[in-house]
């Protein structure tokens, strides 16, 4: 009865330990951007950077700026640092007005995350 | 597209299994290993999964490499070089694939018994590694792929002594004295494994952000989560049933028939874990 008892403890336990969070452990999030998501910048950046929480492949990175109109204002293809957790593309002259930021990246575990946020440049930034 | 977990489902399962059966049939007592693993039915066990992990793997890849590039199969096919050369995923794939034929020549070339039972159990440990590398244990780093690997190995040896158990059962006509000895020695595996299990799964959650059990109902991936630890622990019941209740009655025969029905729904649910793991695998975690 005890060693019954036992092994039932034993499966509550094994329940609990795995149902603990593994949610978090996987694919690659925003840790930081620059500018910031819903920052108003006074002066135009002349890059958007994302920092990453986990490494990505540079192979499949995009990163986008769009204006108002939708017109993508990012002047070259996306970098991506040395240890894979940095996406950056340099931008145009940016005019006041809002900016939508589109990123997608594939993690080195190989699944795909993507995203979007938005940053303004104030009136007389540029 | 095809779902991730149409491949990955056995391609995982062939591994766990013939590194778990091929690890039993090194550590089990002599006349255990003598029902579970002479004659024709492990050998041929593990050419099969041997094959099916050969076949696979082409495909799991492929199928990774659609999704990392969000496009179908056709598409990806001509990338599939740069692919190969320039991602993490595809350079770990490229000595999976050879690991992979190891695997298979191993398993299909006669060779002297324990030596060729040896070789099939480290490289399919290999497999086992080359798989934890690739998870998502590879965003924490290499204590991560340590523990995901441990993780896989206890569960091999929980499945592949129960495997074994049913096979020696099955094809090696045992009888009560074999039983009780081979239903001993895989309780004791499985309780260290389940321990093993624990623990791992004890260390994955302090590596995470902390309990948040709204999760566990509020999210697909906590769902399915759920229903994967429920499914395991019924296998843990059922273990317990066997060893506690049915092992002392086995000389009667509707104990022994009990026993090895009950085996049989044990790996058949382990089948069922496997198949959660890999849908969790491959489901976007809530962050």
């Amino acid at each position: 009865m005890k060693t019954s008892r036992m092994y039932i403890y034993g499966a509550a336990l094994v329940t609990i330990v795995a149902s603990n969070p593994i949610v978090a452990i996987a694919h690659s999030f925003p840790e930081k951007e620059t500018p910031s998501a819903g920052q108003k910048v006074a002066s135009p950046p002349s890059e958007v950077v994302i920092g990453f929480d986990a490494p990505i492949e540079k192979l499949f990175a995009k990163l986008e700026v769009a204006g108002a109109d939708g017109t993508n204002q990012a002047v070259g293809a996306p970098q991506v640092s040395d240890d894979g957790r940095q996406l950056s593309v340099k931008v145009g002259a940016l005019k006041p007005g809002d900016y939508t930021v589109r990123w997608a990246v594939v993690c080195i575990d190989t699944h795909h995350t993507e995203g979007s946020y938005t940053f303004s440049v104030a009136n007389g930034g540029s | 597209m095809i779902p991730q977990p149409i491949f990955a489902w056995p391609l995982v399962g062939s591994q766990v299994l013939i590194f778990g059966t091929a690890a039993f049939a090194l550590v089990a007592p002599r006349d255990a290993r003598d029902r579970a693993v002479s004659g024709s039915g492990p050998a041929k066990l593990w050419r099969v999964l041997a094959l099916i992990v050969l076949v696979i793997s082409p495909l799991r890849l492929l199928s990774i490499a659609a999704g990392m590039a969000d496009s179908t199969f056709r598409e990806v096919i001509p990338v599939m070089p740069q692919v190969m050369r320039e991602t993490f995923a595809g350079r770990v794939w490229t000595w999976r694939l050879a690991t992979a034929l190891l695997l298979a020549l191993a398993a299909w070339i006669p060779a002297p018994g324990r030596f060729a039972t040896a070789s099939i159990c480290v490289i399919s440990a290999a497999l086992l590694a080359q798989q934890s590398i690739t998870s998502h244990a590879v965003d924490k780093g290499a204590f991560a792929i340590a523990v995901h690997f441990a993780h896989q190995v206890a569960a091999g040896l929980w499945i592949g002594a129960l495997v074994s158990l049913l096979i020696g059962a099955t094809y090696g006509h045992a009888d009560a004295e074999w039983l009780r000895a081979a239903t001993s020695r895989v309780s004791m595996i499985a309780g260290w494994s389940v321990a093993a299990l624990v623990v791992t799964g004890a260390i994955r959650a302090w590596d995470a952000l902390g309990l948040q059990p709204d999760l566990l109902v509020n999210s697909i991936y906590g769902r399915t989560l759920l229903w994967k630890v429920g499914t395991a622990a019924a296998v843990i019941l059922i273990g317990g049933y066997n060893r506690y209740q049915l092992v002392g009655a086995l000389g009667e025969s509707s104990a022994r028939a009990s026993l090895i029905r009950n085996v049989a729904v044990e790996c058949a649910l382990l089948a069922v874990v496997i198949g959660w793991s890999v849908v969790l695998a491959n489901t976007p975690p809530p962050h």
